[in-house]
């Protein structure tokens, strides 16, 4: 029954920190026309930073959270203006730029913090529960803010005068400028918002679970793979398929070895996608 | 290469004959620079004992040739990133017979590259429905379940620390550096000859517009799934290589990280000429290895730092500076045409 309770925790944890990282993915993507490479890279940033902040300057947690949220969105905005926009969306460049982006930030905690596994200290110890069930309390923690961020973003694209400029620009770049939008505001505003969705995504998994150097790729994998199952330039399809993978990610490993999980889980989205190669909800 | 050349709209069709000819006037220090450069590499192992430069230049042949293959699936319009995943499937189909059968490495390196030809065409075939960036993610993908499949595979494959013991080929690296050399300079000769033949026209052609093409009787499914399993063949000869050289194969030189890394290679050449990934490969793999060995840790900075020049200074790669500066060299012979380097600038 604890085994139980975990699992139906993990999914969900899991499925939020996915859905999160591929609407930051996604933003990029639909917006810039950016294929974020340094994408997970960026993730693995601020679990660092938010590492260093906790275990060396010896900031709370609720500090040092939004913090690192604040910071990455920052670099975000400096990233969009000094690396992507002089590139002009132009594929191969950009992907220069990434993969350049990427191997700098990477390099630098490898060469500071070594490539051992680190785990940010709970923000609240100890577990909470009724009776013998009992789960950690930052689990529940996390979940919490989670559900509220997903909230926030839905209200924020749905509801807000910057989201629906947002989505304009996504439908009709030219068109979008007609009605005096302005694409430069909006790319940094996307790359402000994708950025700290990865930092929060990235903050969760290291304190949940370990932080080395390499989830980098590994949650850039399943971001893509969100992302190709979800059908680019779908924001709703991303809920779903994110709820997906955390399933097949959170449940299959209580089964089965990881190496086996990962095998089968990439082939059972591969047939997917050969069978509807634009994803469940992509449209052209 | 006409692309840098702003020509005036009458002058737009120029005879093939002419342009044959103006070609093979410009082509002179290219073709110097390779002799010279085939000759000094020939001689080479007379003059450095050095093994580790030895190794270096080894990998570099390697990764000319792995480099080379994936432009060639690239002139189809394909940006595949699951090269890496080919060189790998080379790789262990000659390391599996060579381990757990003891086969002799002049059968297991042909078998290597076979089963990557073979497997690349029935990869290729599901994903010529996809193109652009759907292609792209999708290889990427594919990749990512070649390498997970190879390490899921149990005693077999040596999980995820790699299947050691591969039998060597030779003793002396030397023999490896001529070897390596050696299959280079065919593959790169193939290569060549398919790239300007009549296949390598109608890729481009199918690359351009797959309509138009489809309209003159090209089929772009056939042409992309031929270009796939012509650029897997060489990579999976080179994975089978390197593995008896290294003596073992491990899935992280396969990875995500491998073809990026390999596709950089061709950006920083130059994606539109031939001889781009050659040089990328030397300028990304060479300067670092050889000028700043002394970084250690480091490196990866000094990489990133050539990436990020690159990026920004030289949208067309190395090769694309190169043909600026040749046309304004040349441009001081000839009158009718103007040379206009804003058509590459940014």
């Amino acid at each position: 029954m604890e085994l139980a309770i975990q699992t139906v925790i993990n999914v969900i944890l899991l499925g939020v920190v996915y859905i999160l990282m591929g609407m930051g993915f996604a933003f990029i993507l639909n917006l810039l026309g950016v294929f974020n490479l340094a994408h997970g890279a960026i993730f693995v940033s601020a679990a660092y930073g938010c590492y260093l902040m906790v275990v060396k300057l010896g900031l709370p947690g609720f500090v040092a959270f939004p913090l690192t949220v604040l910071v990455s969105a920052a670099f975000g905005v400096l990233v969009e203006r000094f690396l992507f926009r002089p590139m002009k969306a132009d594929f191969n460049r950009v992907m220069m730029v990434c993969i350049a982006l990427s191997t700098i930030l990477v390099t630098t905690f490898n060469r500071f913090l070594g490539t051992r596994a680190l785990s940010i200290p709970p923000f609240i110890p100890g577990t909470t529960g009724f009776g013998s069930y009992k789960v950690d309390t930052d689990r529940i923690l996390a979940f919490g803010i989670g559900i509220v961020i997903l909230i926030a973003i839905i209200v924020f694209v749905d509801r807000s005068r910057w989201g629906a400029r947002m989505q304009a620009v996504t439908q009709n770049k030219e068109g979008a400028a007609l009605q005096g939008i302005r694409f430069g505001q909006i790319a940094s505003l996307a790359c402000a918002v994708g950025f700290g969705l990865a930092a929060i995504g990235g903050v969760f998994m290291g304190s949940l679970y370990n932080l080395t150097p390499f989830i980098g790729d590994v949650t850039l994998i399943k971001v893509l793979m969100l992302v190709i199952l979800a059908g680019l330039g779908s924001f709703n399809g991303i809920f779903y398929v994110g709820a997906l993978l955390g399933v097949l990610y959170g449940a299959l490993p209580v089964f089965l070895n990881g190496a086996v999980v990962d095998a089968l889980a990439s082939v059972m989205v591969l047939a997917l996608l050969i069978i509807r190669p634009k994803g469940f909800f992509g449209h052209e | 290469m006409n692309d840098v050349t702003k020509t005036s709209p009458a002058a737009e069709e120029p005879t093939t004959a002419k342009v044959a000819s103006e070609t093979r006037s410009r082509r002179w220090p290219a073709m110097s620079v390779l002799s010279a450069l085939f000759v000094v590499l020939a001689l080479l192992p007379l003059g450095i004992s050095g093994s580790y430069y030895m190794h270096v230049l080894i990998l570099m042949f390697v990764y000319i040739v792995i480099s080379s293959s994936w432009r060639v699936v690239s002139i189809s319009g394909q940006f595949n990133i699951a090269i890496g995943a080919f060189f790998g499937i080379g790789a262990y189909a000659a390391a599996i017979p060579s381990v757990w059968l003891h086969w002799s490495p002049w059968i297991t390196i042909p078998l290597g590259a076979v089963a990557a030809t073979i497997l690349g065409a029935a990869l290729a075939f599901p994903f010529a429905r996809l193109r652009t960036i759907y292609y792209a993610m999708g290889t990427l993908f594919l990749g990512y379940v070649v390498i997970n499949l190879i390490t899921a595979g149990g005693k077999t494959t040596g999980m995820s620390t790699g299947l050691g013991g591969v039998e060597s080929l030779f003793t002396s690296r030397t023999h490896y550096y001529y070897l390596t050399f050696g299959l280079m300079i065919i593959s790169m000769l193939c290569m060549y000859r398919f790239e300007h033949s009549r296949i390598g026209v109608r890729m481009k052609a199918v690359s351009q517009s797959h309509q138009v093409a489809a309209s003159v009787g090209i089929g772009e499914r056939r042409n992309r799934i031929l270009a796939v399993a012509f650029g897997s063949f060489f990579a999976g000869l080179m994975g089978a290589v390197y593995c008896h050289y290294q003596g073992v194969a491990s899935p992280a030189s396969y990875g995500l990280a491998a073809t990026l890394w390999i596709i950089m290679y061709v950006l920083v050449g130059g994606i539109n000429s031939f001889w781009g990934p050659a040089i990328g490969v030397g300028i990304l793999m060479v300067i670092p290895e050889f000028f700043f060995r002394d970084l250690k840790g480091d490196l990866p900075y000094v990489t990133a730092a050539i990436l990020l020049i690159i990026a920004f200074t030289m949208p067309e790669g190395i090769v694309g500076l190169l043909k600026l500066t040749r046309d304004r060299v040349f441009a001081r012979h000839r009158k009718k045409k103007e040379v206009s380097p804003d058509a590459v600038g940014d």
